[in-house]
């Protein structure tokens, strides 16, 4: 971090700070200040929303708004400088934009629009219900669930339903919800109300106090990314009941396939012809008949999206993980596929996937085949219901039927295991859907356009 | 004698006998409702009753139905309460036969009183001692003068209460006939068992109560004797006793069988009075005649039981009527906080109330011990009055908690507003009976003739080591007895405006005054001590104040503190210290009969957190009850249970100061628990 000393009288860029790890893009909400005000240090300047978090950045020192470069709805990027601003006084900026009082979002800090009750006689429901659709929100650990008349009669008068009470923070004797708990909540705009939390910063699983020897060695700081990794590994097995289901498919027509294929799709397409493709679009046109699967829980109910939106389990370098994900792959067809595959495979390898291309999964598959497992117990990649993982193709001797009689051959063949959540998805569903995959790569010309 | 009496006499005498002779056929239907008849003592009664006038006061008992015809009732009259009738004129069938209360201005007058065996002489008493008040102030008429005729059975002498009143008949010389019916018996008890002497010797302890024996079955000897009592009753204004013997020739109550215990039945046949008067009747009239109205009178009481048999029961909703008398203070008006006024301890609040009150109405007094020129009041809370209105308005009564309460209802019925007192809350005991039995009552089983405009002062409350026996808090008790109006103040300005609501109130008015507030000495309390509202300062009944109105807050905690009295005090230190006043609403009941509902409701819907605070012990208390009806009320908008805080659960308070802290509430101890409650 460089310090800066901003000298009286000295213009600088405004750059939009970085809020947030995997933020790359905002939206320009509002400015607070007009060209040509002065504002004071801390103050904020100008409003920036993301599809996490809106972020009132803050001014980095005593100063007069020169010039704005951006105006209100435009995308700007992180770093992007957006406006002119001349310092007036002489002062320390601590850091420059990026940690100039970071809004930094590691804690997913809620900033919500207030909005202010009515003092109605009756207390009536006059409260604006407007909720700030942030999707991380602290859960608190709650064990007393009593509610009292009054609380359960404003829940009513509100439409608070019980999964919505659990989730307000409780301030009362023992950890009940009071009277101003629920009010408060109210007037800051029910920022829990459809909550699918994402991180909580306290893992809601407590470790029992057993003195693990953990050893010793070499320190590896976790950066970042594993961290968030670590904690959506964790929070996902805990809030999903996970079940794996396996079959088998028989690969070596496709195997065949491929191998005369390759070349002449190299040639054809410019992008190599791998199995993910084929993989994916066996997954989609499973999809299609078993909707359930492809969907979200939201409180008491289950969203079955109409998008088909494929996120492929990348490795990088570092070690970490990132899922890039492949829109309305029903749509698309198998050069299409192989294309994007490709784009978004070098993509996360040179770490310059946007955050538009790694949301929006609804359904994920990983190949674990390419490290050489042969089946696994993938965790799934919230708020999904359902993850594919795929494993080593390899040839093994099996039984086939010939001509009404049974012979043995080498048969290239590769386990399927599916991980769902077992709230939405029963076994007969996730079986039958296992089973139409691993038909549909026995029998891919079906799939193939 | 005199013809035209004899008959007269006979007639009533035999109406009487037919009747309980008709009842006793009629027994399954007359047996619904117990009643008691006077069969046996029909000429006493009837000699006593004849003498009445319409300016006297009678105190029958619950056999002198002869009496009662004898004083101009008839048999209708007498059979419509018999069978508890909607058009009973005594009670409209809310009470039992022979127990009347009548107010026509025609016959002699008779106030409420009660079926517990000797209850009715304390006030029959206070009801003479009233005469004597208004004859020394006169207010009284000066054609006439008045008596007070108490009658009662041999057996309910050697009630305590009964002492009680005797004593002040022969300390005050008051013009009251006590006529004692003496049958030898109680229900099942006979004489021998039961009393050392029979009431005429008993009475002969008394300095200046006269009494004569007399043959209560012997109508003409009993005429005479009662006539001779009555003159010198009028005439010389001092009291008498008389003792007639009588034979009880019928059940005790028609709920008891004679035959199944009397081992006299014979022998007390032998003085049966109507054979002896039919007999001596003979000398004035033919028994032809006689017949004759005998047969009249057969014909007339039947006519009559066949009406009463049809007449209407009275209908579900009349239990609602008469249970208090209107009054018209209903608004709070006067100044209460005059400009030019004084601040004034609590204690002179009252003692300036009670002087306007004097001053302005001769018919006010009050009573009570200790409260007479030398001392005014342990208190001082009588102080310079009875110099100002003469021993004969403020004076020192003995030693007799139940004649100072009860003696108030016979002072009302004369026509007097008295204001009496108790000394301590812990004395107020033996009073209760009085309180319950008669005052609360008066008005209700009379059915709206004889209410009880009086005014009890109670001391009350923990104050500085009082110990077991000066430091009672009573309230649950007294809001117990339905047919009260009960003022409880914390401050001296409430106190003024409160006495004098109860004063123009024709209703019997307890007032709570707490004795560690009347001159604000306990730390904290400064507030009781106020500037004196003006003379037409009313405060009426059932208001309560709320000490400090809070804004409705949703986003914070809040919570209503419903108390009263030194509880106020507590309270508001308490809130102060915790620097919640804009969360924390005292609301300050003033009355707890009658109640402001809708004050305290209000103001838990607002707070929806609620603490009832009570100096007395919490268990069992009115407190308690009062958060049961609040939690009834605002169940729905409670955020947390209604509680109550009080004293401990002891027997008793100690007198040792640190156990006396531990016992009642105190401004710490309220804090915790309004914190906890605000936390919660």
């Amino acid at each position: 971090m460089n310090q800066s000393k901003i000298g009286v009288g000295q213009e600088v860029d405004f750059k939009v700070p970085k809020m947030g790890e995997s933020i790359t893009e905002g939206n320009i909400i509002g400015w607070a200040k007009d060209v040509g005000d002065y504002f004071k240090e801390g103050e904020t300047l100008v409003e920036i929303g993301t599809d996490k978090v809106d972020n009132e950045v803050p001014a980095p020192f005593n100063g007069q708004l020169i010039a704005v470069n951006a105006d209100v709805d435009d995308v700007v990027q992180i770093g992007q400088p957006i406006a002119k601003l001349k310092c007036v006084e002489a002062n320390h900026s601590s850091a420059e934009n990026e940690s100039a009082k970071p809004v930094s979002t590691d804690n997913y800090a809620v900033t919500t629009n207030k909005s202010v009750p009515q003092k109605d006689q009756d207390q009536k429901k006059s409260v604006s219900t407007k909720s700030n659709k942030s999707d991380a929100y602290y859960i608190p650990d709650r064990s007393n669930n009593f509610y009292s008349p009054l609380v359960l009669q404003i829940a009513k008068d509100y439409h608070i339903s019980f999964e919505e009470l659990a989730r307000i923070t409780a301030t009362g004797a023992d950890g009940r919800l009071r009277k101003s708990d629920i009010y408060k909540y109210i007037e800051a705009g029910r920022p829990a109300q459809f909550a699918q939390p994402a991180v909580s910063t306290e893992s809601n699983f407590k470790l029992p106090d057993l003195k693990f020897d953990k050893g010793e060695g070499k320190i590896v700081e976790m950066d970042r990314m594993r961290r968030m990794i670590a904690d959506h590994m964790v929070f996902s097995k805990h809030v999903s009941p996970h079940v794996t289901a396996y079959s088998e498919a028989d690969l070596t027509e496709l195997v065949n396939w491929r191998i005369k294929e390759k070349n002449k799709f190299l040639k054809q397409n410019g992008v190599k012809l791998t199995f993910t493709p084929v993989f994916i679009k066996a997954i989609t046109k499973a999809i299609e008949l078993f909707p359930m699967i492809n969907s979200s829980l939201d409180d008491k109910n289950i969203i079955v999206k109409e998008h088909v939106n494929i996120g492929m389990a990348t490795a990088l370098e570092s070690g970490n993980l990132i899922v890039p994900v492949i829109k309305n792959a029903h749509q698309k067809d198998i050069v299409s596929l192989a294309k994007e595959v490709d784009q978004l495979t070098k993509k996360a390898r040179n770490n310059t996937l946007t955050s538009n291309e790694t949301k929006g999964g609804t359904f994920t598959l990983s190949n674990v085949g390419t490290f050489g497992s042969l089946m696994g117990t993938p965790i799934i990649n919230q708020p999904e219901a359902a993850i594919l993982a795929t494993g080593l193709i390899k040839k093994r001797p099996e039984v086939v039927e010939r001509n009404g009689k049974d012979e043995i051959e080498i048969r290239h063949m590769m386990y399927l295991s599916l991980s769902f959540d077992h709230r939405i998805v029963d076994g007969f569903l996730a079986g039958s859907f296992l089973q139409k995959v691993s038909d549909l790569l026995e029998n891919f010309e079906s799939i193939i356009d | 004698m005199n013809k035209e009496i004899l008959m007269n006499g006979f007639k009533n005498l035999y109406q009487a006998k037919v009747m309980s002779e008709l009842y006793e056929d009629n027994f399954k239907l007359v047996s619904k409702y117990v009643h008691a008849t006077s069969r046996g003592h029909e000429a006493i009664q009837t000699a006593v009753g004849m003498q009445l006038k319409n300016y006297d006061y009678a105190y029958p008992y619950y056999r002198d139905d002869a009496m009662i015809m004898a004083i101009g009732m008839q048999p209708k009259d007498m059979m419509l309460q018999l069978m508890a009738k909607k058009d009973d004129p005594f009670s409209g069938g809310r009470t039992y036969y022979s127990h009347p209360s009548l107010k026509d201005d025609d016959k002699c007058k008779i106030p409420h009183q009660s079926s517990a065996t000797g209850m009715q002489v304390i006030p029959a008493t206070g009801a003479a001692l009233g005469l004597k008040y208004k004859e020394l102030q006169n207010l009284n008429n000066k054609n006439v003068n008045p008596l007070v005729l108490c009658s009662i059975g041999d057996a309910a002498m050697t009630e305590g209460e009964v002492s009680e009143a005797l004593q002040m008949a022969a300390l005050k010389q008051l013009p009251i006939i006590y006529l004692v019916q003496d049958n030898g018996w109680d229900i099942s008890a006979n004489a021998e068992e039961t009393r050392a002497q029979d009431a005429y010797d008993f009475v002969n302890g008394y300095h200046g109560i006269e009494a004569i024996r007399v043959d209560g079955s012997d109508f003409m000897q009993s005429y005479k004797a009662v006539q001779e009592v009555i003159k010198k009753v009028r005439k010389e204004r001092r009291p008498f006793l008389i003792h007639a013997k009588c034979p009880l020739l019928n059940h005790h109550t028609s709920g008891v069988r004679m035959e199944f215990y009397r081992d006299d039945l014979e022998e007390a046949k032998k003085t049966d009075p109507y054979p002896k008067f039919r007999k001596q009747l003979l000398d004035y009239f033919d028994d032809h005649e006689i017949e004759q109205v005998e047969s009249e009178i057969h014909q007339l009481v039947h006519d009559h039981f066949e009406q009463a048999k049809n007449a209407e029961d009275p209908q579900p909703e009349d239990l609602y009527t008469n249970d208090f008398a209107p009054t018209a203070i209903t608004d709070e008006i006067g100044d209460r906080s005059p400009l030019s006024a004084e601040e004034v301890v609590m204690v002179d609040c009252a003692l300036f109330a009670i002087e306007e009150l004097m001053s302005d109405h001769k018919e006010c007094l009050l009573y009570g011990q200790d409260v007479g020129r030398r001392l005014g009041g342990v208190f001082r809370e009588a102080a310079t009055l009875a110099g100002k209105f003469g021993d004969d308005r403020v004076f020192n009564t003995p030693i007799q908690e139940a004649f100072i309460v009860g003696s108030t209802v016979g002072m009302a019925a004369v026509g007097l507003k008295p204001i009496v007192e108790v000394q301590f809350a812990d004395y107020i005991w033996p009073g209760l009976n009085q309180l319950f039995t008669e005052v609360s009552r008066s008005y209700y089983l009379s059915n709206g003739k004889w209410p009880v405009p009086m005014i009890l002062r109670v001391p009350l409350g923990a104050y500085g080591s009082g110990g077991p026996y000066h430091s009672s808090s009573v309230e649950s008790i007294v809001t117990n007895i339905r047919g009260l109006k009960i003022a409880y103040p914390s401050n001296g300005a409430d106190l003024k405006g409160l006495l004098k609501s109860a004063y123009y109130d024709p209703n019997p008015v307890v007032v709570f005054e707490h004795k560690g507030l009347y001159w604000s000495k306990v730390k904290g309390t400064k507030a009781a001590t106020t500037k004196q509202p003006s003379q037409n300062y009313r405060l009426p009944f059932g208001k309560a104040n709320i000490i400090n109105e809070i804004w409705p807050n949703e986003t914070e905690e809040t919570l209503s503190v419903i108390t009263y009295g030194m509880g106020v005090h507590w309270a508001l230190n308490a809130v102060q210290e915790l620097n919640l006043l804009d969360k924390i609403e005292i609301l300050d009941l003033r009355s707890l009969y009658p109640l402001d509902e809708e004050a305290i409701y209000k103001s838990v819907k607002k707070c929806k957190k609620s603490l009832i605070v009570t100096e007395e012990p919490s268990e069992n208390s009115f407190a308690r009850s009062l958060s049961s009806k609040v939690q009834e009320n605002c169940f729905e908008y409670l955020d947390s249970p209604v509680k109550t805080i009080g004293s401990e659960n002891m027997p008793a308070i100690p007198l040792n100061s640190i156990l006396e802290q531990a016992m009642i509430p105190s401004v710490e101890k309220l804090k915790d628990m309004i914190t906890k409650l605000i936390d919660y």
